[in-house]
């Protein structure tokens, strides 16, 4: 057990409105290993970042809520936890890095003092002392030192990132949570910011959740995938399996929606059919049964298990149980 | 920096030759004669003509106007026709009143203000939010004279009647104890402008990514409200109680009325009611002068606020 640093069982994030309930994570269970990198996909509105928001206890409240489930950060379940030890925990042991540098960065505090700001929290340091470290954790994403005490504004969109992920990573945390880091970056930026997150990872032995719709980006960093759909997962497996072996009809039909550089012939890319469904009415049985083209009968009444095909690749279909 | 408030001086100068000019030609289109005012309706006709003389009325318009001008480069206003001291002298005495009091009202009200409009906006649509807001409109609709009498009633005359001895002066100025009740009166009714305005501008903030990314660094969450959010959203604020205290500069007839303070609301009413030219003018000017340099303080401000207004400011 001590060796998963993250566990998460059964969770449930529901967003309650006037107009119904959202269901936007239904029973993902997921672990992680110290050091190792996880990388999560899903369509837009698949739940990624309701589940990273949950794991660090951040889904906003209302409407949202953490329904039921638990998640165990090194065998403690931070669901039990007091908002004060979660404060502890957060920017600390656990760091996030969101989507949009753009506008992550608070535009009226240095991009050094932001930094320091975190550092003088968790390790209980001035300002002052927390400035040196910020100093020293730009250089590590290759921005000078000498910037520290530059506003936001002062920085391009990549340059913001590599900011943020210093800001993240300033406490040596154990575990960090990237959401979509590269998505609004274009992609020589993105290069160079996964570049620097692989280097750091190696360098500092961090864990990693790599919240992306690129594959691209997964297939770079990450040495498992789970794919999320609807708010479940449905496979997840060793990066080769699931790139070369994918099993669940959805993570057939999202590899299916990627050009294929060896058959040009084949001009049309070949997605599945349909929308993702909404998260107020999602269908009885498997979420995907409607858009599935391998539905059975049996897939509108019931939820399929997650059943473990080959060591450590697990699907969620009936095809396979 | 410094070249930049430099810059803006030199351009208030302009503005206020314009304010004097329509100032001027206002009062001196205005019906009435000042001789005549000065000397009575009885005054044999020799005698105003005379006096008209020696005041220059009888100079064409712009010629009055330059001689006015002239005088204002040395700081002579002229004369207040009803008590015959230099204009400068009289402004002198009431203004120190007016500036205290209106930077005790307008303190007040951002106190309130911004206290109310953030609790409003971190707890919206709860009973905090509906309360503040509903005593921010109780502020601004409960008349100051009311408010003002209630409080002499309790502070002065019971508390006496009770304590044997006075909480807070009712009338007269010069004391931090006399500025109390006026400035509670004043600035409860401004105070309500600036919770709405706190109010909303912090909802827009707190919706904001960074906001989120402070909370993920474990700030906890008066830091995140009182440091990252609210110096984001008080943009707006001090626009409004920069205009709000344009406004209290101008002094407040009824609370000076009240309170017996010797304020500029006052000299303002009494002054154009007797036709006072030369006092209207005086004041009207010290007005000008005194919005332009408010307005040019809420934008050294914003710089202070935003380092990226700073670089706007070249």
């Amino acid at each position: 057990m001590s060796e998963k640093l993250l566990e998460i069982k059964d969770l449930h994030v529901h967003y309650e409105t006037d107009e119904g309930t959202a269901r936007a994570v239904n029973g993902i269970n997921l672990e992680l290993k110290p050091g190792e990198c996880l990388g999560l996909v899903g369509e837009t509105g698949a739940g990624k970042t309701t589940t990273a928001l949950g794991i660090l206890r951040l889904v906003p409240d209302p409407p949202g809520r953490i329904t039921g489930g638990e998640i165990l950060f090194r065998g403690e379940n931070l669901l039990n936890k007091k908002e004060r030890e979660m404060r502890r925990i957060r920017g600390n042991k656990i760091s996030m890095i969101f989507q949009d540098p753009m506008t992550s960065l608070n535009p009226v505090f240095s991009v050094g003092r932001q930094i320091a700001e975190n550092v003088s929290l968790h390790q209980n340091v001035s300002i002052k002392k927390g400035m040196s470290r910020a100093r020293e954790m730009l250089e590590l994403v290759e921005i000078p030192g000498s910037r520290v005490h530059d506003y936001p504004h002062e920085f391009s969109g990549g340059m913001r990132q590599r900011v943020l992920i210093a800001m993240a990573l300033a406490c040596n945390p154990a575990l960090l949570i990237a959401d979509e880091p590269t998505t609004a970056l274009d992609v020589t930026i993105q290069a160079q910011v996964m570049e620097i997150i692989k280097g750091l990872m190696k360098q500092i032995n961090t864990s990693l959740i790599m919240i992306t719709h690129d594959l691209g980006v997964v297939a770079e960093v990450s040495e498992r995938v789970a794919v999320m759909y609807a708010g479940q997962l449905v496979e997840i497996g060793p990066l080769r399996d699931i790139f070369t072996d994918h099993k669940h009809p959805y993570t057939i039909g999202l590899f299916g929606s990627i050009p294929d550089i060896d058959d040009r012939e084949s001009t049309r890319l070949t997605p599945t059919k349909g929308l993702m469904p909404d998260a107020m009415e999602l269908p009885e049985g498997c979420p995907f049964h409607p858009r599935c083209p391998e539905a059975m009968e049996k897939c509108s009444r019931e939820t399929p298990q997650s059943v473990e095909i080959k060591p450590g690749h697990f699907v969620s279909c009936f095809l396979f149980s | 920096m410094l070249k930049y408030i430099v810059k803006r001086l030199i351009s208030m100068v302009p503005v206020i030759i314009g304010v004097t000019f329509v100032v001027f030609a206002i009062m001196h289109f205005t019906p009435g004669d000042p001789a005549t005012l000065l000397l009575g309706e009885e005054a044999p006709p020799a005698e105003v003509e005379r006096m008209r003389e020696r005041m220059g009325l009888n100079d064409p318009f712009l010629v009055q106007y330059g001689n006015f001008l002239f005088g204002l480069f040395r700081l002579d206003l002229g004369f207040s026709l009803t008590t015959g001291r230099p204009v400068f002298n009289e402004i002198a005495n009431r203004l120190p009143a007016t500036i205290q009091l209106a930077a005790a009202a307008i303190l007040v009200a951002i106190f309130i203000g911004v206290i109310m409009g953030i609790i409003a906006s971190t707890r919206q649509y709860t009973v905090f939010d509906g309360g503040a807001m509903f005593v921010a409109l109780l502020g601004v609709s409960m008349p100051n004279f009311w408010l003002g009498l209630m409080m002499i009633l309790v502070f002065s005359v019971f508390w006496n009647n009770t304590f044997g001895y006075v909480l807070f002066p009712s009338s007269g100025f010069g004391t931090l104890r006399h500025l109390v009740m006026p400035a509670i009166v004043l600035g409860t009714a401004h105070a309500a402008f600036i919770t709405r305005i706190t109010r909303s501008s912090m909802l827009e903030v707190l919706r904001q990514d960074y906001i989120r990314t402070a909370r993920s660094k474990g700030l906890n969450e008066r830091v995140v409200v009182y440091l990252h959010a609210l110096r984001n959203a008080l943009m707006p604020v001090v626009t409004m109680a920069g205009l709000r205290f344009g406004v209290l500069l101008g002094g407040s007839v009824v609370t000076e009325q009240i309170f017996a303070i010797p304020g500029m609301g006052r000299l303002l009413v009494e002054s154009v009611r007797s036709q006072n030219y030369t006092l209207v003018q005086g004041i009207i000017l010290t007005y000008a002068i005194i919005f332009s340099l408010v307005n040019l303080a809420v934008d050294l401000l914003y710089a202070a606020i935003d380092p990226r207004i700073q670089v706007q400011y070249k």
